[in-house]
C-alpha cells in the first residue's frame, strides 16, 4: 500500500490529536486505541439483492493513569473537541478511582513487530456495490444449482477496509490497515414437516479469492440433504463436526468455549476449566492448538494486539498436553507470565482483557468427506443451535445439531431433527479420533473438521 | 456514608435535543431528497456508563460518548442506507445512501413500497424517577459491590462473583420525509451478575440479569432489588453444586414463566416475524390449529416494567398488540411498514433498530403466553416423574421451529412433588409439535428481561407467561452439561 487510505489518514490524525491533547492537558500517562472502518454491504432477502449499505464508523478509547489510578473513556468522533473531552473524562474518572497497586504502566514498544503479509488488498477496499451485487447473485445461483427446491431467505456480501492504531505515553505508536471480504448465505429447502433448518454457510478472506458460488453450493447441499428426515436415537456414537460448527465466531462450539478458556485473565481468576492444569495431558494426542496471528493473509492475522504489543505465535496445546495461555500486559504482569500480545479491547465496556487472536487447531489429514467415510454409524453436525449458551467457565455444553445429518456406512443419508449433543469440552477433546486438513478461516479461528468418538446424542 | 467517597461524579449533560433534531429536519427538507420515495433519518446522542466489578474490586469504569446519524432511503423501490458519525453533513449521508441504492444491479428488488401511515410528531420523555445520569458513580459501584460481596458470603463454595453494569442516557430522534418527528429521551440500564464456585473439583456457575428501558435508578434499588439478586444467584449456584444429572430423553415437565417466555420468544415469536414467516415452519399454516384453545400468545408494546416497551417504533409507527397464537390457532404476523405493504395489512409497530448505526428490523417487544386457569400444584400432581424447569440462561430457535433453551435452575418431579435439584442442562423440541402437547396453562404470570439477537443487532425484549405443563414428547432433555 503506497498511499495512505482514508481510514488510515483518519486514525493517524486522531492519534496525533490524542498526543497533543494529553500534552495540553498535562496528562503524563495515557494510551489510546483508535479504529476507523469503511464498510460496504449488499443484503440478500428472499433470493434477491434487496439493499445496499455504506457505513463509516470510528471509535476512540483512551485510558489515562493518574498516580496509579486508571480511568477510561471513549467516543466516536475524531475531532479535536471530542478527543479533548474524551481525555478529560478519562482523567476525571481516574481521579475518582483508588490507586491500583498492581498497575505497572502502559507497555512500551520494546519488541519489533513481526512481518505479517497479505492483510490489505486494494481490490477488496475498492469493491463497489455493482460488483458486490453480482457476487451476491453468484452465491444465490450456487445455492440454486443444487436443487430448485432450495431457497435463500437471507444473506449478505460485505467488504470492509479498516485501520487500527495504538499510541501511548511509553512511546508506542502503531498503525495497521486491513481488508476483509465476507459472504454469508442461509438456505432452506422443503416445506411443512420436511422443511430444513436454517442452513448457513459463510466465507471470509483478506482478498477477493473467495469462491462465492461454492459458498452457495455448500449451503444448498446441506439444506437439500436435511429435507430427507430420518430417525435418530439416544446413544453415544461417532460424530463428525464441520469446521463451521466448531469455528464460527458466534456459535462455533470450540471457538466460543476455548477463546474464554485459554484467556490468562480467566485462568488467573479461576473461571476457566483450564486453570491450574499447565503441563497436564488433558486431551487426545491428536490435538495441537496454537494462537497464531502471524500467518500470511489470514483474517485473524495482525502484527500487534490492542495495546500495541507485538503479536506472536503461542503454543497452547501440544499433542494433547496443555502448555500455554494467552495474556494481555496487565494480567500477564500480575501473574508473572508477561504479555503474549493478546490484549483485546472492548470499546463499550472499556475493558482490556486477554483472548486468542487466531485460534488455530492444527490440521492433520483428509477432508471432511474422508472423515465421514470412516464412520459406519454416526452423525454430521453442521451447525450448533444454542452453542452460545455453553458454559465457558466449566466447558459444559448442550446444543441441538442443526443442521444435523445421519451417517450410515460412510455416507450422509439424510437429516435428523431435534437431536441434542451434550457433554463437556474436556471430555469431547479427549475423544478426538481424527482431525481433518480442510481448514476454514473464521477470522478468530482456523478450524478443520474433526471426528469425535463417544459423543452423547439425545432425541425425543 | 458511601464506602467509595472517591467516586463522586455524576454524568455530564450532553448537547441539547434541538442540536440533534435541527440538522436532520433541515436535511430532510432540502433538495437532496427530491425524487426519493422515502427518507428516514435517525440520530443518537448518548452517554453510556459501564462498570465492571469482580468481587469488591473495580475492574473498569468507562464512559462512552456516541453521537451519529444514518439515512435510509427508498429510491425507485430500492433501499439504500448510509451511516456517519456526528450530526454534520446529513445531506452528504443521504447522498451516500442514494448512491448505494442506485448502484444495485438491475435484478435487485425494485418494487419495495411502504404501507402508508399518518405522520406523527411526538416527544417521549424518560419516565425515570431517579435519572440514571444523576446518580453518583459511587452509589452505583457501592450497589454492585454489595451484591458481589453478599453473593460470595451466601455460600463459601462460591469463589468468584462478577457484575457488569451499563446504562445509556441521552437522546434519540427520528425524522422522515413524510413529516414524522419523534424525539425520545433514553433511560436504558442493564445489570448482569454471575457467581462461580468449585465443589468436589467440579466448576459451577450461575447468572442473573435485570434491566429497564423505562425507569431510572429506582429499578435497582426499590423493593430490595439488590437482595433479591443475591438470593437468586446464591440459590442457582447452590443448585448447580448440589444438583444431580438429568436423565436424557423426553419427560413430562412443567416450565416456569421465565422458561415459557423463552419458548414464546425463541420458538414461536421469531416464526411470527413477517420477514421470517415465509421461510419458516408457520408458512402455510395461517389459521391452523397448533395448540389447544387454552393457548394464546401475544407480542405487546407495553407491559409494566417491560424491557421491550416502546411508545413508537423506529419507523414512527404507533405500536399495537399482536396476537400471534389465538386460542390455539396461528394468528397475526408482526410487521414493519414494508412487510405490511406486502401483506396488505396494517403495520404493527415492530420495526426496531439497535441504534442509528443499523436499519430497523422486525423485532419482538414483550412476548408472552396469556394466563390460563391451572395452578402449579395441579400441574405437578399428575406427574409420576418429570422435571420442573425454573430459570434459563439463553436459547436459540430455527425457522423450522426447532428450539434450544439452556436451563440453570431445575428440579425433579417425583410422584407429584418437587424432588432433587438438577444440574445445568438444555432442553429442545420442535415448537409446532411441542405446542400440541401443552396440557396445562397456569393462572400466574411473570417475565424475564433479556437481549435478543437478530442479524447481529441486540434488542431489549421481555418474554414471559404463566407456568405451562407438557406431556411426554413435548420437550427433550439433553442431559446435564
Amino acid at each position: 500500500m503506497s498511499k495512505a487510505c482514508a481510514t488510515e489518514t483518519a486514525v493517524l490524525h486522531v492519534l496525533d490529536e490524542v498526543v497533543a491533547s494529553a500534552r495540553r492537558q498535562k496528562v503524563a500517562e495515557f494510551d489510546a486505541y483508535a479504529i476507523c472502518t469503511r464498510t460496504r454491504r449488499v443484503t440478500i432477502e428472499r433470493e434477491l439483492v434487496s439493499s445496499a449499505d455504506s457505513i463509516m464508523a470510528t471509535g476512540l478509547h483512551v485510558r489515562v493513569c493518574v498516580d496509579g489510578k486508571v480511568g477510561g473513556a471513549s467516543c466516536n468522533e475524531f475531532d479535536r473537541r471530542a478527543t479533548s473531552e474524551c481525555i478529560d473524562h478519562a482523567v476525571r474518572i481516574a481521579n475518582l478511582m483508588e490507586s491500583d497497586k498492581n498497575w505497572s504502566g502502559f507497555p512500551s514498544s520494546s519488541k519489533k513487530y513481526p512481518s505479517v503479509s497479505g492483510l490489505y488488498d486494494t481490490s477488496v477496499a475498492s469493491l463497489d456495490v455493482p460488483v458486490m451485487s453480482m457476487m451476491a447473485e453468484e452465491m444465490i445461483d450456487g445455492a440454486r444449482s443444487v436443487s430448485k427446491d432450495v431457497s435463500a431467505p437471507y444473506g449478505a456480501v460485505e467488504s470492509t477496509g479498516r485501520t487500527v492504531g495504538v499510541t501511548n505515553s511509553s512511546g508506542m505508536r502503531s498503525v495497521m490497515s486491513e481488508t476483509e471480504l465476507q459472504a454469508l448465505i442461509c438456505c432452506v429447502a422443503g416445506s411443512g414437516e420436511s422443511i430444513s433448518p436454517d442452513c448457513e454457510e459463510s466465507g471470509q478472506s483478506r482478498s477477493c479469492d473467495l469462491r462465492i458460488d461454492k459458498i452457495g453450493e455448500r449451503a444448498g447441499w446441506i439444506a437439500e440433504k436435511s429435507t430427507h428426515i430420518l430417525d435418530a436415537k439416544t446413544e453415544e456414537c461417532d460424530v463428525v463436526f464441520s469446521p463451521m460448527s466448531l469455528g464460527a465466531g458466534n456459535d462455533g462450539l470450540l471457538n466460543v468455549v476455548l477463546s474464554e478458556a485459554f484467556s490468562g485473565q480467566n485462568t488467573h481468576q479461576g473461571i476457566s476449566f483450564l486453570a491450574g492444569r499447565l503441563g497436564e495431558p488433558i486431551w487426545s494426542e491428536h490435538v495441537t492448538i496454537n494462537d497464531n496471528p502471524l500467518l500470511s493473509g489470514r483474517c485473524g492475522s495482525r502484527p500487534f494486539d490492542d495495546e500495541g504489543i507485538a503479536a506472536q505465535k503461542t503454543r497452547l496445546v501440544n499433542k494433547g498436553t496443555l502448555v500455554g495461555y494467552v495474556w494481555d500486559s496487565y494480567h500477564g504482569s500480575i501473574s508473572g507470565e508477561g504479555s503474549t500480545g493478546n490484549a483485546i479491547r472492548d470499546l463499550s465496556s472499556g475493558t482490556v482483557g486477554a483472548a486468542p487472536l487466531c485460534l488455530q487447531v492444527m490440521p492433520d489429514r483428509g477432508s471432511m468427506k474422508s472423515l465421514i467415510e470412516s464412520v459406519d454409524h454416526g452423525y454430521l453436525v453442521w451447525g450448533c443451535q444454542g452453542s452460545h449458551t455453553s458454559n465457558t467457565e466449566t466447558g459444559g455444553f448442550s446444543f441441538v445439531a442443526s443442521p444435523g445429518l445421519l451417517i450410515k456406512n460412510g455416507e450422509v443419508v439424510g437429516g435428523v431433527r431435534g437431536s441434542m449433543v451434550s457433554g463437556n469440552v474436556t471430555d469431547l477433546m479427549k475423544n478426538v479420533e481424527r482431525v481433518g486438513a480442510d481448514v476454514v478461516d473464521f477470522g478468530s479461528a482456523l478450524m478443520p473438521s474433526i471426528l469425535f468418538r463417544n459423543v452423547k446424542i439425545t432425541t425425543g | 456514608m458511601t464506602p467509595y467517597p472517591f467516586l463522586m461524579e455524576k454524568d455530564t449533560p450532553i448537547r441539547q435535543m434541538s442540536a440533534l433534531l435541527d440538522p436532520l429536519v433541515k436535511a430532510v427538507r432540502s433538495r437532496v431528497v427530491s425524487g426519493l420515495d422515502y427518507v428516514e433519518l435517525r440520530a443518537d446522542d448518548v452517554v453510556e456508563t459501564s462498570i465492571e466489578l469482580r468481587e469488591s474490586s473495580i475492574e473498569s469504569v468507562t464512559r462512552k460518548f456516541e453521537c451519529g446519524h444514518s439515512a435510509r432511503i427508498l429510491k425507485s423501490g430500492r433501499w439504500g442506507f448510509a451511516v456517519s458519525d456526528g450530526v454534520r453533513d446529513v445531506s452528504e449521508t443521504i447522498t451516500e445512501a442514494v448512491k448505494a441504492a442506485s448502484a444495485l444491479s438491475r435484478t435487485a428488488v425494485s418494487d419495495t413500497s411502504l404501507h402508508g401511515v399518518k405522520p406523527v410528531k411526538m416527544d417521549i420523555p424518560s419516565k425515570a424517577r431517579i435519572p440514571l445520569n444523576e446518580v453518583d458513580l459511587a452509589e452505583k459501584v457501592s450497589y454492585l459491590t454489595s451484591i458481589c460481596r453478599n453473593a460470595t458470603k451466601a455460600d463459601r463454595r462460591m469463589t468468584t462473583t462478577k457484575a457488569s453494569y451499563s446504562d445509556i442516557t441521552g437522546d434519540r430522534v427520528l425524522v422522515t420525509s413524510e413529516g414524522t418527528e419523534v424525539r425520545q429521551s433514553l433511560s436504558h440500564a442493564y445489570l448482569k451478575t454471575s457467581a462461580s464456585g468449585n465443589t468436589s473439583g467440579r466448576l459451577v456457575s450461575a447468572r442473573d440479569e435485570i434491566g429497564t428501558v423505562t425507569r431510572g435508578w429506582e429499578r435497582f434499588t426499590e423493593d430490595g432489588s439488590g437482595d433479591k439478586i443475591v438470593e437468586r444467584l446464591a440459590r442457582k449456584a447452590r443448585l448447580q453444586m448440589d444438583g444431580v444429572s438429568c436423565k436424557r430423553g423426553t419427560h413430562p415437565c412443567v416450565i416456569s414463566p421465565k422458561v415459557s417466555g423463552m419458548l414464546a420468544h425463541e420458538a414461536l415469536g421469531h416464526l411470527s416475524e413477517a420477514d421470517l414467516f415465509a421461510a419458516g415452519a408457520f408458512n402455510g399454516l395461517e389459521g391452523a390449529r397448533v395448540a389447544s384453545e387454552a393457548v394464546t400468545m401475544v407480542d405487546s408494546p407495553w407491559i409494566e416494567d417491560g424491557f421491550g416497551n416502546i411508545t413508537a417504533d423506529d419507523e414512527g409507527v404507533l405500536p399495537k398488540t399482536v396476537t400471534l397464537i389465538d386460542k390455539g390457532l396461528i394468528g397475526a404476523q408482526m410487521t414493519n411498514r414494508e412487510w405490511a405493504a406486502r401483506l396488505d395489512i396494517e403495520p404493527t409497530g415492530n420495526a426496531r433498530a439497535e441504534s442509528y448505526r443499523v436499519p430497523p428490523l422486525i423485532r419482538m417487544r414483550n412476548t408472552y403466553f396469556e394466563r390460563g386457569d391451572v395452578s402449579l400444584d395441579e400441574m405437578l400432581e399428575d406427574k409420576k416423574f418429570g422435571y420442573y424447569c425454573v430459570d434459563v440462561s439463553g436459547g436459540q430457535a430455527e425457522s423450522n421451529s426447532s428450539f434450544q433453551v439452556s436451563i440453570q435452575e431445575c428440579y425433579e418431579i417425583v410422584k407429584g412433588e418437587l424432588g432433587r435439584p438438577v444440574r445445568s442442562l438444555a432442553i429442545s423440541g420442535v415448537a409446532t409439535k411441542s405446542l400440541a402437547l401443552i396440557d396445562g396453562v397456569g393462572r400466574d404470570f411473570d417475565f424475564e428481561s433479556s437481549y435478543c439477537g437478530k442479524l447481529l443487532q441486540a434488542m431489549p425484549t421481555s418474554d414471559g407467561g404463566p407456568h405451562l405443563s407438557f406431556k411426554k414428547g413435548g420437550v427433550v432433555f439433553g442431559g446435564s452439561a
